[in-house]
């Protein structure tokens, strides 16, 4: 159907901006108003790529979760991360992806005092790896929302 | 808030006073943890007619950060006359009957706070001058005597648990708060407590202290604001908090949108502050950086549980994968 969720929030965007932000006078009220507007940018811009994005992340988590099951010594965890490891999308539901990506992340989580100061090569090669797939996604989710910044 | 309700508190406070009048009553965008309100108020006194600017600072319906404001109101006090520039302090009030939650009431002072708009107007040729008060303060704040101004009710940690106590609060924090696994603020945990540095001096910590927190008129700064996270601590908490990326205004590599990072070391040093420890500073970056991530994910569980309506809240907690990715790179 058009407009498209994603056209109806750039629509409603430029609508506020047009017609109701100049006669509003408050400072705080302009604040509030300018964040609702950058807002539905933000969330105009995710619209159409927020279910690819979840899936993509959902592969690499389940990745690094595969191979840390394989090196970490921690009976439980390495049980949940093989269960997780082993899952896949059965919707692209924006809910159940997310669901997925949480439980994923929390496994995940769990690795953070394990990796920290550890020795073994395959630990310190996991750490690195679990940073930059973290580092790179946010890197990402930023650029997408904020554009590039130019501060190193 | 209500110029009738202002004018009521201030006759209650003021009973030698008449004809109190209480006019411009507006809110102020910003504040972490408290509203802030401003107003012109106007009474007679005896054949005079007075008047002065005041600043109320109320507690939200639910806010970013949950904090004490007897505590953020008694270090406002004690600061008077350190030449750390801070408003005068009027009254503390707790009972609700007045503006429905608890307030300070602060006297208002002259200036412009918003970094966005001072680097618009590169301080309007005064960007130099601006740099150096700014350090020239924060090294004031490291070397008063705290226990000389009776700010021991903050709880002084020993040097060598000044890293652990932040790492437990904002730890308990985070956990408490966000609606969302959180692997990359997981990591940076477990980094800090590895990493944990020895203060050289246990000092007063601002723990807010940017471009964005003092006020400037001219080439002067003419107070510092936003003391509601005080504490004592390492001060290289402070320096590091300076340089987040995340207070870079100017779009560039400038530390608070004034003056690089090594600049502004040299002159903190020059300031009579301590020697600044780069691998200190590194440690409370991250800190700084875990800690403004979880002042996010703080409003934007107020936001998603419907507690705070204000969308500067849900406009924040997007900020945090740029958080988290500086975080990633201090800690790689």
């Amino acid at each position: 159907m058009r407009p498209n969720g994603q056209e109806v929030l750039r629509g409603v965007q430029s609508a506020l901006a047009t017609y109701i932000l100049p006669e509003v006078q408050t400072a705080y009220a302009r604040t509030e108003l300018m964040a609702m507007l950058a807002l539905l940018g933000m969330t105009a811009e995710e619209w159409d790529g927020a279910a690819q994005r979840l899936v993509d992340d959902n592969t690499a988590l389940r990745a690094l979760a595969r191979r840390a099951a394989d090196v970490v010594d921690d009976e439980a965890l390495v049980s949940d991360l093989r269960a997780l490891a082993g899952q896949h999308e059965t919707s692209v539901r924006i809910s159940e992806l997310s669901s997925a990506n949480a439980a994923l992340r929390e496994a995940l989580s769990r690795l953070a005092p394990l990796l920290e100061g550890a020795e073994a090569p395959a630990l310190r090669d996991l750490r690195a790896a679990l940073i930059e797939h973290l580092r790179a996604d946010a890197e990402a989710a930023s650029r997408h929302l904020m554009g590039p910044r130019a501060d190193g | 808030m209500r110029a009738e309700q202002v004018a009521a508190f201030l006759q209650h406070k003021m009973p030698d006073a008449s004809e109190i009048e209480v006019s411009q009553l507006s809110r102020i965008p910003g504040g972490a943890s408290r509203e802030t309100w401003s107003c012109d108020a106007t009474w007679r006194e005896g054949k005079a007619r007075a008047g002065r600017g005041l600043i109320f600072r109320r507690d939200p319906e639910a806010s970013l950060l949950e904090t004490e404001r007897d505590v953020e109101f008694r270090v406002y006090q004690a600061l008077q006359g350190t030449g750390v520039p801070v408003p005068e302090m009027f009254w503390l009030e707790t009972d609700p009957k007045w503006l429905e939650r608890p307030f300070f009431v602060m006297a208002r002072l002259p200036g412009e706070a918003s970094p966005q708009q001072l680097v618009a107007s590169a301080f309007n040729g005064h960007l130099d001058t601006i740099a150096q008060q700014k350090v020239d303060v924060l090294a004031r704040i490291h070397g008063l005597d705290w226990q000389a101004l009776g700010l021991d009710f903050l709880g002084a940690p020993g040097p060598d648990d000044c890293a652990r106590r932040e790492i437990d609060r904002w730890q308990a924090i985070m956990r408490e708060q966000a609606l969302e696994p959180q692997p990359a603020l997981e990591l940076a945990l477990a980094w800090l407590r590895a990493h944990q540095p020895v203060a050289q001096r246990v000092s007063i910590v601002h723990a807010d202290y940017r471009t964005g927190n003092f006020l400037v008129e001219g080439d002067r700064i003419t107070g510092v604001l936003d003391w509601e996270m005080v504490h004592l601590g390492d001060p290289m908490e402070d320096v590091a908090w300076v340089c987040l990326r995340s207070w870079r205004w100017a779009g560039d590599a400038r530390v608070g949108g004034l003056l690089t990072r090594e600049e502004f070391y040299r002159r903190y040093e020059a300031a009579g502050g301590p020697p600044v420890d780069a691998e200190g500073v590194r440690f409370w970056e991250v800190l700084g950086n875990l800690k403004l991530a979880t002042i996010f994910l703080t409003g934007a569980r107020s936001f998603c549980e419907g507690r705070s309506k204000d969308a500067v809240f849900a406009f924040t907690a997007r900020l945090n994968p740029d958080i988290e990715a500086e975080i990633l790179r201090l800690i790689a």
